[in-house]
């Protein structure tokens, strides 16, 4: 009995990093497609520098770092060859995130007639806690997640 | 009130509306317009938008009549004038070509470009948040 719980227990678990992880090989997949269409300079037809393998990686490694029940963002390459992630709930309440080529992540956010800025480090590892939470804030109503039901 | 070689008036009016060319899947969503929209050109510190409202017929006639790199229009963003200046920026009439104007006077850290970055986003976030998404 206890070992079939506990192999129920383990399969549950299994399924669930499974569930995870195809939500977050997803939003990766997305990343480095829309990376590839901005390889070239001037792929924006008005000077933009190619993006940044260095910044692609760090940003593949956010997505990693990212915990569960957060959601994906979505992916922009920026002029400068940084890459931006955004998370919009709703019109006027979202954030974006810049990731270039250091560590340095330059983020801001709108959240009705609130809004602001910041700049905090990322070792590639954990996401700085103020960053989480700026997030969290944004997207903790009615976005969807990768939380698995 | 001078008037430029377009017919337009010189000065962009509070009630005038600007429209982005978005060319980029970066630059929008399925129901909103993105703030990588409005972020300016590295080359340039400013962002291009041209002086016509929001009719799909005629987004497209401007972006052909100037487009040069042989991108494809996706969508455009419309956001007013006045949502502009609320937002710190100033919005300069610049032909040619005709009816071409930019946002300009975004904030500057040389030395800080993280927290210049940082500034930028939350102004293009309002932008985004004033536009509105016309799909074509």
């Amino acid at each position: 009995m206890v070992i079939a719980e506990a192999a129920s227990s383990l399969r549950d678990e299994m399924e669930r990093s499974i569930a995870l992880f195809g939500k977050k090989a997803a939003a990766i997949t997305e990343l480095r497609t829309l990376a590839s269409e901005g390889a070239q300079e001037d792929w924006d037809g008005e000077g933009a520098h190619a993006v940044l393998p260095a910044a692609v990686q760090l940003a593949e490694w956010f997505v990693r770092a990212m915990p569960d029940g957060i959601a994906a963002p979505e992916f922009a390459v920026e002029s400068d060859g940084h890459v931006l992630l955004d998370w919009t709930a709703s019109r006027d309440r979202r954030l974006s995130l810049s990731i270039g080529e250091n560590n340095r992540l330059s983020y801001a956010w709108l959240d009705g007639t609130d809004k602001g800025h910041g700049v905090a480090g990322f070792d590639g590892v954990s996401i700085p806690i103020r960053v989480l939470t700026a997030i969290e804030s944004i997207v903790r109503n009615g976005y969807a997640t990768f939380r698995v039901a | 009130m001078a008037t430029l070689p377009s017919g337009l008036p010189e000065r962009v009016g509070d009630d005038e509306d600007v429209t982005r060319f978005l060319t980029s899947r970066g630059e929008f969503n399925a129901s909103a317009v993105k703030p990588r929209a409005f972020m300016p050109s590295v080359a340039t510190s400013n962002t291009s938008v041209f002086r016509i409202e929001d009719e799909p017929a005629r987004i497209r006639d401007c972006f052909a009549s100037v487009e040069r790199a042989e991108r494809t229009l996706k969508a455009a963003a419309v956001v007013e004038a006045a949502a502009v200046r609320s937002a710190s920026l100033e919005i300069v009439a610049a032909e040619s070509p005709d009816a071409h104007a930019n946002i300009e006077d975004w904030p500057s850290k040389p030395r800080e470009p993280d927290t210049e970055k940082a500034q930028r986003l939350e102004i293009a976030l309002q932008l985004a948040a004033a536009a509105e998404l016309i799909r074509l």
